[in-house]
């Protein structure tokens, strides 16, 4: 049984037809948010999208070897995007902010999810005006951690 | 001192290994950029829905 480092593959480089898709997915959802915000001309940072999109293929290894074969549940991967998304602020607008725009749309794409998910579980989400306040913040200043932003994101289904 | 464990406490560890709740819905090759599409679809069709969304809209601007 691998325990030591040696022991596990290398985590390789994600092929180019791959992240294409996963950009036309990404470009889908922005679309999405600029109809649904009339915040328009938004630019992406292509090389810190495909670096965001590594690290959390990477985590859904992590996930597998360290978590007994668990596989990367909605919730925590929406958070973990959420996550890399106002540390690293792939996205850029005019004449908005950068940590306001990013924190935006991490949000927009958590609560859409949580909505998402809520549904098919037969459940709501718990939103406010003041939790959504309160969550831009957050984001905008980068107060929470991986697992601070999935444990919240649970309990915001009920 | 000497540290070690009984059988009992290694039992113990084991049982520890217990890790978040962590569900998925869709297969892991489905992106999660779908999920938040279909949430958009999901918030859209209830007046609860549309008003999250007004909401998202605003905050912060």
């Amino acid at each position: 049984m691998p325990n030591k480092p040696y022991q596990f593959p290398k985590f390789e480089p994600l092929d180019q037809s791959t992240m294409r898709f996963w950009c036309a997915k990404t470009g889908s959802f922005l679309r999405s948010f600029e109809q649904d915000t009339g915040i328009n001309d938004l630019d992406t940072n292509m090389e810190v999208l495909l670096d965001i999109f590594d690290r959390i293929e990477k985590r859904r290894v992590y996930f597998h070897i360290f978590y007994d074969g668990c596989t990367l549940g909605e919730i925590n991967e929406a958070s973990l995007l959420c996550f890399w998304i106002v540390k690293l602020n792939p996205f850029s607008g005019r004449n908005i902010a950068a940590n306001l725009i990013n924190a935006k749309i991490a949000l927009h794409f958590l609560i859409h999810v949580l909505a998402y998910h809520a549904k098919k579980k037969g459940k709501k989400i718990n939103y406010t005006d003041q939790i959504a306040s309160d969550l831009l913040y957050a984001f905008r200043y980068r107060d929470l951690s991986k697992e601070a932003i999935m444990a919240l994101a649970e309990g915001l289904i009920y | 001192m000497d540290i070690t464990f009984s059988e009992e406490e290694y039992n113990k560890y084991l049982v520890s290994r217990v890790y978040p709740k962590n569900e998925r819905i869709r297969g892991e090759d489905e992106t999660i950029w779908d999920a938040a599409m279909e949430g958009a679809q999901v918030l859209k069709s209830t007046p609860d829905g549309c008003a999250v969304l007004e909401s998202l809209a605003k905050v912060g601007m």
